[in-house]
């Protein structure tokens, strides 16, 4: 072993040793000790890529691989929840967690409790109009994220944790609110000018529209078609 | 013909760094090099316009992250020893090159560069670089605002308002205590919109009465914006709203076909580091083992890496003076297009990232000095600031503008991938963690025990700057990213504990409020959700 690269290493901390050993050795590595890790990357990586590992900087993540730092991070602090981030206008990232006792509770009362995911909207923009359910989706106890797609344009989406127990159900969580304010598009028919004085950033130098998105597509089309 | 505005807001920022003790890391780099080629030079441009007596105004906006880290004299220091550095190569490569007249300039030209950076950071700004900034704020022809304390991307933690209020509320208390005035407007990492959000940013970023979002939040409003993006809008809340002109943005911004990419400009990946042996340029990059950029570039963008012809820079100053009439032109006819449309002069608004200029596109600041001189020469267009054209016209549109980035076709697809959204949950959870002890003490006044919550609240803020996930996207360096919120959340798992279960630590506290000297002015009180 070369002073450079060995020292290179050394300055690493025990799980950035972890995490580089993991992606090619079948061993544990958590029971392995510092200098052995150190080993174990050697036969995984060239000397170079050793060389430009310098933490900060280059060490190539492998899709989909495990052995996240953050995942060290201890959580404990666990309450029943679930919380939704809007990624784009139909995908939608959900986590939740159910608490150890909660989880207790609702298997000692029954031992085929069911987990359900409920999305739901309402029927217009207000928020205090009359709320429905889209679909539910069943989950695990052993999950704990999805990532939903929905393929109508919402208004108000709200998911919820639902508990089926002897077919009653229960939400145990319930998610934040989320507004999607959405153009009134069937009300009002927009002139060209409104088409040029809203639309004409979107579109490039031949003029097609730059946004992937399908109320704009729409939306620009039904001003297009009306002013015809 | 109606006059038309122009509104070119530069958006500086950079991540919070400081690893001035730890000689394995090099991200300090990314700060020195905008600076010399990006921050210093714009000052400079600027300042030689406000000279010449040309009539512009435009805004700057500086991240609190990048303004501390420009006031931080141990930056400073850091950022001397590198232009030294890149001094001494300059020297070096002057011998080389004698007799080799083609690179030789260009080689004298970067070294120049640092020559001027260094003369003004040391004679004219004492080594208190934020000076620069201050008197180009008080030059009247620059308005300087802040944005997000972290940078971070607030629609993510939409459910989680006290982080968003924290974030507003520290990066006001950084912009008051630098440039003793409150910012005027403020900007939005990426643009994050969510409705409601302004009511939030009103609250808590005092006396700031603007900020901007993508063209969508506008053409998805739940009302027909009748002046469409060539004016602000009111909110609920009475804030005002300006919109990005995108399609002339992406003039110079497109991959594909912007102005940086013509054949005679700078190539930035082509770099001495990389052609010349390791024992040259070994003591002149970050990592004396591993090849990497030296700063100085003798090719043009022209073909393929083997045929690119050295940098000819009259040449490129020839496409700068193209390049800036083809965009003022293109303006001037927006307007022709648009004034006729609507019943008050319009504002075409204009943001580019301010390390674009100069760093990634060398002849960038020379192309804006261009624009600036242009349009002050055309009598149809002038250069105006938000706050500026709301003075002309305080009477806007009222709307109920749809969430948007200016990532344009989503909400937040880079920061909620697979390579980044299951850190949200550890994020979340130490959110909750934040808001219980705020809640907990938050008439407490035990003054260490305000230490740890005022540590944690700032910690937290740290966590979430979207430059981490960001990078992680990019798959750029993902384990600095990844150990930058893991360090972050274990701080703050170590106060809650602290605070919770066990007896102080403060001699680590104290370590650590000196590894992050910034956001002195943060309140907790903010961190809530009364």
């Amino acid at each position: 072993m070369e002073r450079s690269t060995t020292k290179r290493l050394q300055a690493f901390n025990r799980r950035a040793l972890e995490y580089l050993a993991k992606r090619g050795t079948d061993d544990d590595v958590e029971n392995l000790t510092d200098e052995e890790l150190v080993e174990a990357i050697y036969d995984i990586y060239p000397k170079d890529a050793i060389l430009s590992m310098q933490f900060g900087r280059n060490i190539p993540r492998i899709d989909n691989e495990e052995g996240s730092l953050i995942n060290d991070v201890p959580l404990y602090f666990t309450r029943t929840s679930i919380d939704v981030l809007p990624i784009d206008l139909h995908w939608f990232y959900v986590f939740w967690s159910i608490s150890p006792s909660q989880k207790a509770e609702l298997l000692s009362k029954d031992i085929n409790t069911k987990l359900m995911l409920r999305i739901t909207d309402t029927k217009d923009n207000s928020l205090k109009s009359d709320r429905f359910i889209l679909f539910d989706t069943e989950c695990t106890f052993e999950e704990s994220e999805r990532s939903i797609y929905i393929e109508k344009n919402i208004y108000n989406l709200t998911m919820e944790l639902v508990a089926i127990q002897k077919g009653k159900e229960k939400v145990i969580a319930k998610s934040y609110t989320y507004d999607f304010v959405q153009p009134l598009i069937t009300e009002k028919k927009l002139s060209k000018k409104a088409n040029t004085l809203l639309f004409a950033p979107l579109l490039n130098r031949d003029n097609n529209l730059v946004v992937n998105n399908q109320i704009i597509s729409e939306y620009y089309d039904k001003i297009n078609e009306d002013n015809e | 013909m109606k006059k038309g505005y122009v509104n070119i807001v530069l958006h500086a920022h950079l991540p919070y760094i400081r690893h001035l003790d730890d000689e394995t890391v090099f991200e300090e780099e990314w700060f020195y090099e905008a600076m010399c080629e990006s921050y210093m030079p714009l000052v400079r441009m600027l300042f030689k316009a406000r000279d010449e007596k040309l009539k512009f105004h435009i805004t700057l906006v500086l991240s609190p992250t990048l303004v501390e880290m420009i006031k931080d004299r141990a930056n400073c220091k850091g950022f001397v020893e590198y232009l030294d550095k890149h001094i001494e190569l300059g020297e070096k490569e002057l011998k080389r090159l004698e007799g080799n007249d083609e690179f030789y300039r260009v080689a004298e030209d970067t070294l120049n560069l640092y020559k001027a950076a260094r003369n003004e950071v040391v004679n004219k700004y004492g080594e208190k670089l934020i000076n620069a900034l201050i008197g180009l704020q008080e030059s009247g022809y620059v308005e300087i605002i802040t944005s997000v304390a972290a940078h971070t991307f607030l629609p993510i933690y939409e459910s989680r308002p006290s982080l968003v209020k924290a974030e507003i509320a520290t990066a006001n208390s950084v912009h008051f205590t630098t440039f003793k005035d409150y910012s005027k407007g403020l900007w939005l990492p990426d643009c994050g919109y969510y409705p409601r959000l302004d009511e939030i940013l009103k609250k808590n970023a005092i006396e700031s009465q603007y900020f901007f979002v993508s063209p969508v939040s506008f053409a998805l409003a739940k009302n027909n914006i009748k002046r469409g993006v060539y004016a602000p809008v009111k909110t609920t809340s009475g804030m005002y709203v300006f919109a990005f002109e995108t399609s002339l943005m992406n003039l110079v911004t497109s991959s594909i076909d912007g102005y940086p990419g013509d054949d005679d400009y700078r190539e930035f990946y082509r770099d001495i580091g990389y052609d010349l042996p390791l024992s040259y340029i070994g003591e002149y990059v970050p990592d004396a083992e591993k090849r990497g950029f030296t700063g100085y570039k003798y090719y043009s963008v022209s073909g393929k890496k083997e045929d690119k012809k050295v940098y000819n820079k009259d040449k490129a100053m020839a496409k700068v003076d193209m390049h800036s009439s083809h965009f003022v032109d293109s303006i001037e006819a927006r307007v022709k297009e648009v004034g006729p449309l609507i019943d008050q002069d319009p504002v075409i608004n204009l943001a580019f990232d301010a390390e674009l200029l100069g760093h990634w596109w060398k002849e960038g600041i020379d192309w804006l000095y261009s624009v600036i001189k242009k349009i002050d020469a055309n009598d149809n267009l002038s250069l105006i600031t938000s706050s500026d054209y709301i003075k002309i016209y305080p009477d806007a549109e009222k709307a109920s503008l749809a969430r948007s980035a200016l990532t344009l076709n989503t909400y937040a697809s880079p920061y909620l991938d697979g390579s980044n959204n299951k850190i949200q949950r550890v994020i979340f959870n130490a959110i909750d963690k934040v808001e219980d002890i705020t809640a907990r003490y938050y008439n407490d006044k035990n003054p260490v025990r305000l230490r740890y919550i005022k540590q944690a609240v700032k910690e937290m803020l740290l966590a979430t700057s979207s430059d981490w996930l960001q990078i992680m996207h990019n798959n750029t360096s993902p384990i600095y990213a990844e150990r930058k919120i893991e360090e972050h959340l274990q701080s703050i798992n170590k106060i809650y504990d602290l605070l919770s279960y066990g007896k102080g630590d403060t001699s680590w506290l104290v370590r650590q409020e000196k590894k992050y000297p910034l956001f002195d002015a943060i309140d907790y009180h903010t961190f809530t959700n009364k």
